[in-house]
């Protein structure tokens, strides 16, 4: 990087940035022929922008933890029986493992030391440690790490000393060194004649997964804490405890529900194993679930095919559907339905090497699909790409609503099993209508839509979560009445599952949608429905109760009723607050929404102090140069213009031109709103050559930058024909004004609001220039307008009334 | 503990450009670390862990009279970011040094996490991405110093570095943004 390149860079990184997202891209491209050096660079750097920096906080946080932890280690240095601590390496609720070496130093030996719980184990305890202690010392096997050596520390905890294995973890090596299928089962059918070998021996592992199977530099595994989880724990475990205790994925149903563990057990986990190293995925994603979820998951809904998982995952060979069978059928959630033996699993393996017929080939229901897809499997990718894009976004949106912790720990593992369905589901969508072209996202979304139900009839769950999805996708695509009929159907599975926070999402979902549909009442209905689930599942004070508030505060402003839906703002504020939840930027939005509602109803001095927190926090967390500030810094001001404090708002209003100049460059198009306050303010303050530059500089900003067409400029330009009438230069005002009205004709409809100030200015103007009967014709026309746009009693329409009476007054006067 | 008169003068003397000063510094901010570190781990609230922020703070407290100018605190700062990022560096390169021919150690117990070399190797990983940016943009690279590894608010930040708020803004989030695509780059 050259330090003439990083200044290009800096600078069209500033500029792109100040822009509005859609923005970017066009302002890229155009760098990217003047610069396209500098281009490539920014383009990247604004997609790590947008990423959060847990990648920079979470390392540096957790090396500070270990950090703090060594250095209070008291087990370092410490010996026990022959051997010196030397190092922790791990720690956990049951205990703690240490590297050591021998004191003796005859020879030099590093060990792993494991201190096994943290409580003193009772007599009988330690004699049960110790039996255990001489079968394991008694397993011989070259794949099996040996235990060398075990005691109790003189405060009585139990520890064991382990062959220190250097190696890689199972599913790494694999990946790493990019394993054919062949080879993988190979290496596999050597960790099961390890695990058979210990069965033999009456030992069953119980804990089997990658992080206990090492691969050492000659190839060979080495399986570690043979029949530890046996020693640790002689005592039946809970559901609840296991979990904790288990890694949940590798687990087997019986073992999650507290049931006896036999040599069967080690099977499934084994099988669970072989679907990691043969699709590179895990079939679940069980971490952080409770026991009855992870039972509804495995038992229920079952995992998808490995060969179908692969495909998601970069592995470069397709996988047999043969083996499909071989691995299902050894994580069956039944224990009868296994494999019999890791024995008969190998066997089996054995059979698909040789290219025999499997044992496990009997059910095959899968096999008419897997041809069907790997004909088609091309036309669909791209289109799949594209939605599985689409849905990760949506994904992302739920996670920011929906910020109570489980809840989103919850969803993120579920998303993972949405996904997988979802890939399953579109290779087996039927693209032959196709004709072998790209099918559009829409098409996508649609034909999901229609079979998810066919799909999915006996997954419920998934089915809601999928079409909740879908709408959320629909919606984002303003195809609201498709998003309200899946939020619909989403919201009734989630009845018959009986799953709150499901059924919540989905109304809260659903009442979004009717929101942009326009009924407002319904919208308000399924809010309030949300609102109460919500209540109950997870109390008054909680996140989702304070969207939920806030929803519906939006749907009462939107029907103009601003009484409940601030007290549903304030209600809404309170519980972030006292949720701890107020570092969002969701949070000070409301605030501003609340703000901005109490500016409407006119009741100033609220609408400044919520003003005036929501800038607050904007500066505290982005800065002055973001535009959420630069927006908050001039809705206060303009509320300062309204209490006619203008002292305090000229320095605001000044402060917001300089910085959008200064940080959005010259074109920004707010930025002639901003000038036009503060020509108003200035009018205001009777310093009426500052008004008229101001007034006159937002026109030149609005022409150029709007256009000289716009009925933006138009509003602009009648603001100045205001300022002009004051000023008794009635001439140029009547041009202007002319102007402004021919734009407005060419633009917009009869009843356009702004026509109606428009017409106020210009009957002011025709006053002045004593052309009275035009006057009240201009005057009757702005009535005309405030009566077909506007609320009765407007106060335009009572300033047009005025001036209609004015004239016609006038006029009598003069003709009498 | 060092006499505190002696760190201020110190200090003053690196602020007006005496880098023997610095170097004397050094090694005193980062043992002060160290120790109050460890005070903080062996300390009555067990369990809690360590903030950069907390630890900075009390750093700065004990060494330092509360009256210097903003100059010297800044420079004050600066130097205990970095030596809290040295701390974490060579703690994590020492954890490093314990494996063995590049292989991960990982020896696991049951319902044990596994070793913590993962966050290690990230933050040396860190550690290179910011040496890199300071080859063409060391200014950057301090500011996340300071906001990383010093823990400093945007609002201390602007205190400390007497950049006004939009500068430091925009400064930082290049720098951001160019670590993480670098750390992407590199993962």
């Amino acid at each position: 990087m050259t330090p003439e390149l990083w200044q290009r860079i800096e600078a069209a990184f500033a500029q792109a940035l100040e822009l509005v997202p859609e923005q970017r891209p066009p302002y890229l491209d155009a760098l990217a022929v003047r610069d396209p050096e500098a281009a490539a660079q920014v383009r990247r750097l604004i997609a790590a922008d947008a990423a959060d920096d847990q990648r920079l906080r979470q390392p540096i946080g957790r090396a500070l933890e270990t950090f703090g932890e060594e250095l209070d280690d008291p087990w370092i240095d410490r010996r026990l029986g022959a051997y010196r601590i030397t190092r922790r390496i791990a720690t956990g609720g049951m205990g703690a493992v240490f590297l050591a070496e021998r004191v003796d130093a005859q020879f030099e030996q590093q060990v792993a030391i494991k201190l096994v719980g943290t409580q003193t184990l009772a007599a009988d305890a330690q004699a049960r440690f110790r039996a255990e202690r001489q079968i394991l010392a008694g397993m011989q096997h070259p794949f099996i790490a040996h235990l060398l050596d075990g005691g109790t520390t003189e405060d009585g905890a139990a520890y064991l000393v382990m062959e220190y294995v250097v190696g890689e973890p199972i599913d790494a090596y694999c990946t790493a060194h990019h394993l054919p299928v062949d080879a993988t089962l190979r290496l596999f059918k050597k960790v099961c004649a390890a695990v058979a070998y210990a069965h033999r021996n009456l030992v069953v592992h119980r804990d089997l997964k990658p992080g206990n199977i090492l691969v050492d530099a000659q190839g060979d595994p080495k399986l570690l804490d043979f029949g530890i989880a046996k020693l640790i724990s002689d005592t039946p475990d809970t559901a609840e405890q296991t979990v904790q205790r288990l890694t949940p994925d590798y687990a087997s149903p019986e073992q999650i529900l507290g049931e006896p563990v036999t040599t069967v057990s080690d099977v499934y986990a084994l099988g669970v194993l072989l679907y990691k190293l043969l699709s590179g995925q895990r079939p679940y994603e069980l971490a952080g679930l409770r026991p009855a979820e992870v039972e509804r998951l495995v038992v229920e809904t079952g995992p998808i095919r490995p060969s179908v998982a692969s495909r998601g995952s970069d592995a470069g060979e397709a996988l047999p559907a043969e083996l499909d069978a071989l691995v299902l059928k050894a994580m069956n959630p039944e224990p009868e339905q296994r494999y019999a033996s890791v024995l008969a699993l190998s066997e089996d393996i054995d059979r698909y090497l040789s290219g025999q017929p499997l044992q496990a080939r009997a059910g095959g229901w899968w096999y008419p699909a897997r041809k069907f897809l790997h004909r088609h499997t091309a036309a669909v990718g791209l289109a799949v790409t594209l939605f599985i894009g689409a849905l990760v976004a949506a994904g992302y949106h739920n996670k920011t609503l929906t910020a109570e912790r489980d809840e989103a720990r919850f969803e993120a593992s579920r998303a993972q099993a949405v996904t997988d369905f979802l890939i399953d589901l579109f290779r087996q969508a039927n693209p032959n209508e196709s004709q072998g072209e790209d099918i559009s996202a829409r098409e996508i979304l649609d034909t999901g839509a229609t079979q998810l139900d066919e799909h999915l009839s006996d997954q419920p769950r998934i089915r809601a979560e999928l079409r909740r999805s879908i709408g959320t996708v629909y919606a984002y695509l303003g195809l609201y009445q498709a998003a309200a009929t899946q939020f619909r159907d989403a919201v009734a599975l989630h009845e018959d599952l009986d799953d709150p926070a499901g059924l919540g999402r989905s109304l809260s979902g659903l009442g979004e949608a009717l929101l942009d549909l326009g009924q407002l009442d319904e919208a308000a209905l399924i809010h309030e429905r949300a609102l109460n689930l919500r209540r109950q599942t997870f109390g008054d004070v909680s996140i989702p109760v304070a969207y939920s508030l806030s929803e519906l505060g939006y749907v009462r402003f939107s029907a103009g009723d601003y009484v409940a839906s601030d007290a549903l703002g304030r209600e809404a504020l309170t519980i972030l607050e006292q949720s701890g939840a107020t570092d969002d930027d969701y949070y000070s939005n409301l605030l501003h929404s609340l703000a901005q509602s109490l500016q409407i109803q006119d009741r100033l001095t609220e609408a400044e102090q919520f003003f005036r927190r929501s800038l607050e926090w904007d500066l505290d967390h982005h800065g002055e140069r973001h535009t959420n500030s630069l927006t908050s810094l001039h809705d206060l001001a303009s509320v300062l213009v309204q209490l006619e404090r203008f002292v305090e708002a000229e320095p605001l209003f000044l402060k917001v031109a300089a910085i959008e100049t200064d940080m959005l460059g010259p074109d920004y198009p707010q930025h002639n709103l901003t000038l036009n306050s503060l020509g108003q303010l200035y009018q205001k303050m009777e310093r009426l050559d500052d008004a008229e530059r101001y007034l006159r500089d937002a026109v030149e900003h609005a022409r150029r930058v709007r256009g000289a067409e716009h009925p933006h400029t138009a509003y602009l330009i009648v603001g100045l024909v205001n300022l002009l009438n004051e000023r008794a230069r009635f001439d140029e005002a009547q041009s202007l004004v002319d102007e402004a009205l021919a734009i407005y004709a060419a633009t917009v409809p009869d009843d356009y609001p702004h026509l109606a100030t428009a017409r106020i200015a210009q009957a002011r103007t025709l006053i002045g220039l004593s052309r009275l009967p035009a006057a009240e014709t201009a005057a009757r026309q702005a009535l005309a307008v405030c009566a077909a746009a506007l609320p009765a009693g407007h106060w335009l329409a009572e300033r047009a009334q005025a001036l209609v009476d004015e004239t016609v007054a006038a006029q009598s006067a003069g003709t009498h | 503990m060092p006499d505190r008169p002696e760190i201020t003068v110190l200090l003053k003397d690196w602020s007006a450009g005496n880098a023997v000063a610095r170097d004397r510094l050094m090694p005193l901010v980062y043992d002060e670390l160290q120790r109050i570190a460890r005070r903080a781990m062996a300390g009555e609230h067990a369990g809690h862990t360590l903030q950069p922020t907390a630890l900075v703070h009390e750093v700065f407290a004990r060494l330092i009279d509360a009256d210097i100018d903003w100059q010297d605190r800044a420079h004050f700062y600066a130097l205990c970011a970095r030596m809290m990022r040295r701390l974490l560096v060579n703690h994590a390169e020492s954890v490093r040094a314990a494996k063995r021919g590049g292989d991960a150690l990982r020896v696991t117990l049951e319902g044990l996490p596994e070793a913590a070399t993962g966050s290690d190797e990230d933050l040396l990983v860190i550690d290179e991405a910011l040496n890199r940016l300071a080859e063409f943009d060391a200014r950057k690279a301090d500011l996340i110093e300071l906001q990383y590894f010093a823990g400093l608010s945007f609002r201390e930040m602007s205190a400390v570095t007497g950049l006004s708020s939009s500068t430091l803004d925009r400064e930082l989030r290049l720098a951001r943004a160019w670590l993480k695509d670098t750390l992407l780059a590199n993962s």
